[in-house]
């Protein structure tokens, strides 16, 4: 790129919210970030399933019984399991279809409400 | 009954009286418990405390007042007891009882107490078995008969929702003409508000005081209280300025205010802390109010003309069946003035809206018979979701004249940047001669405001 064209360029960028441009030559990779997606891009890109109250996670309801493998692939409001609060009980469900990446809970242990227990990719 | 000794407890509040429960458990060896929603993730109440756990969204509803989320936290941590501080579900009979069916103690009065004299005409009809005087008013809930009864009291009338509080479900009746309307929107009020549109009526007395008596109660049947509280310095029954002793309270009138106190307290069979709030007409006749079954906003007022008692560690000695170590003659000893200045985030010139937000630069006043309790810090952002108290600015000195010099001083170290707060107001209400003077009830506050607009 000539300077003259490299200084209208960055005019041109001044104009708009990127934070970041990634250029690649091999194969040709041309990558924008905006300042939202520059933020999250320090975050997971994958999805968090968070407990939906305080209590225990428990893997079984008197329902259903969710059996969980990382790697395993979930389907769009897939059983994932509890959590028990004080009386009341909350179903967790897998908020989209992906591969499970992590499981980041044990069974019978305490959670905090939107603390993160699974995550999907 | 076996003493017994905590070693953990839960604190269900935010802000100001979280961080003040907290500071008392630290104190008494016992390792303590925050809870909190989404929203409070850097409030001082949780960093202070040992533990600290998120219990749900920012809505009251789904996290400070969330019985169900509140008790899973105490289980989770083994807390062996929850201190409800003020307003929240400190006050809920129901709250009270679910915790103790869980195991845990609460801290605070039974139940059963709660309930009881949370309904206000119940409340009224102790009183009157106590032997404490009452506004002249029905006897009890009015089911039929409505105007006939109202005639018997006369007017002006107050028509008062039986399970009531706020000022909702409260109407006044000037002449009779009024009072099928004012009795239609009282009871249209009350069944929206608790769901219960029972009502009783009150003689209405104008521009009454507003005292009130703290006491404490154990386990044991003993009863104390203290000397009287004066927060007439009100606007829309939210009180603005309290202290104590009343400028307008005689020792013989103290003495009565007590008896009826304590009376009272022994007739509802009560145990723990608490207030017996009375009105006072312009003879010194004063009438039961109602009781608030909790710690109050107010009470670091008695504990600094009390020389220096915490009002909590009582309330949990008490919860751990101690019986109470200080004297009546102890508990009414006035050994300073005391008044409490509470500061809103509130805008006083845009009839006291709310404000939220950064508050970019806070600095509280220091020196000698200055207290400051406050959950907020430079850098903290206030939510819009709970109540607008920021800070309680407690001045005591030997006499009310040096009070307000000292007040004065404190208010204008006190630095708020970022948003408006009711410090400015305080500073116009002790400029007010009536105020200086101690001429005070519950119209000055608008007479203030008033005079300001001219």
């Amino acid at each position: 790129m000539d300077t003259a064209t490299l200084y209208d360029f960055i005019k041109w960028a001044k104009t708009t919210d990127l934070q970041e441009l990634i250029c690649k030559r091999g194969a040709v990779t041309v990558e924008f970030r905006s300042a939202e997606t520059a933020f999250n891009s320090y975050t997971s890109k994958l999805t968090k399933v968070l407990a939906p109250a305080i209590g225990i996670y428990k893997s079984k309801s008197n329902k259903e019984k969710a059996k969980l493998e990382e790697g395993m692939t979930l389907k769009k409001g897939q059983f994932l399991g509890v959590v028990q609060s004080h009386k009341k009980t909350v179903n967790i469900l897998a908020p989209k279809a992906g591969i499970l990446k992590s499981i980041s809970i044990k069974e019978d242990t305490a959670v905090e409400y939107n603390q993160p227990l699974f995550f999907i990719d | 009954m076996k003493e017994k000794k905590y070693t953990k407890i839960l604190v269900a509040n935010r802000g100001e009286i979280a961080l003040r429960v907290i500071r008392t458990l630290k104190e008494m060896d016992i390792k303590t418990v925050a809870v909190y929603s989404e929203e409070d993730k850097l409030s001082a109440h949780v960093l202070a405390a040992d533990e600290a756990l998120c219990i749900g969204p920012a809505p009251s509803k789904e996290s400070y007042l969330n019985i169900d989320a509140i008790i899973a936290a105490a289980k989770i941590t083994k807390a062996e007891a929850i201190h409800p501080g003020y307003g929240f579900l400190s006050e809920n009979a129901d709250f009270a009882k679910e915790v103790i069916a869980a195991g845990i103690d609460f801290i605070g009065p039974s139940a059963e107490a709660i309930s009881t004299l949370g309904q206000k005409a119940q409340a009224r009809a102790i009183a009157v078995k106590a032997g404490v005087p009452v506004v002249k008013g029905s006897s009890g809930v009015v089911k039929d008969n409505f105007l006939l009864e109202a005639k018997k009291i006369g007017f002006p009338l107050m028509i008062k929702a039986s399970l009531g509080g706020g000022g909702r479900g409260m109407r006044i009746a000037q002449t009779e003409d009024t009072f099928e309307t004012a009795l239609e929107t009282a009871k249209a009020e009350a069944k929206i508000a608790f769901n219960n549109d029972d009502v009783y009526f009150e003689q209405l007395l104008i521009s009454p005081r507003h005292i009130e008596v703290q006491f404490a109660a154990d386990n044991y049947g003993n009863v104390i209280a203290f000397a009287e509280r004066d927060c007439s310095m009100q606007r829309k029954n939210q009180k603005l300025i309290e202290e104590s002793p009343s400028p307008f309270v005689t020792p013989e009138i103290r003495k009565k205010l007590i008896a009826a106190a304590v009376a009272m307290v022994k007739q509802a069979e009560y145990s723990g802390v608490g207030t017996v709030e009375f009105l006072m007409d312009e003879n010194k006749n004063f009438y039961f109010m109602e009781v608030n079954t909790r710690l109050q906003v107010e009470h670091p007022v008695t504990e600094a003309v009390c020389g220096g008692i915490d009002l909590v560690k009582i309330q949990i000695e008490i919860a751990q069946n101690k019986p109470l170590t200080l004297t009546q003659a102890e508990a009414q000893k006035i050994t300073c003035h005391a008044m409490e200045f509470r500061i809103n985030a509130e805008d006083y010139e845009q009839n006291f809206l709310p404000n939220s937000g950064l508050v970019s630069y806070f600095h509280t006043p220091d020196g000698l018979g200055v207290r400051v309790d406050s959950a907020v810090y430079s850098g903290y952002e206030i939510p819009s979701f709970y109540d607008s108290l920021i800070a309680k600015l407690i001045i005591s000195a030997p006499n009310r004249e040096q009070v307000l010099k000292r007040a004065q001083r404190a208010l204008d170290e006190f630095r708020i940047k970022g948003l408006k707060s009711t410090l400015d107001f305080h500073k116009l209400i002790l400029q007010n001669k009536k105020f200086q003077e101690g001429k005070i009830n519950t119209a000055l506050v608008e007479e203030i405001l008033n005079e300001g607009k001219k």
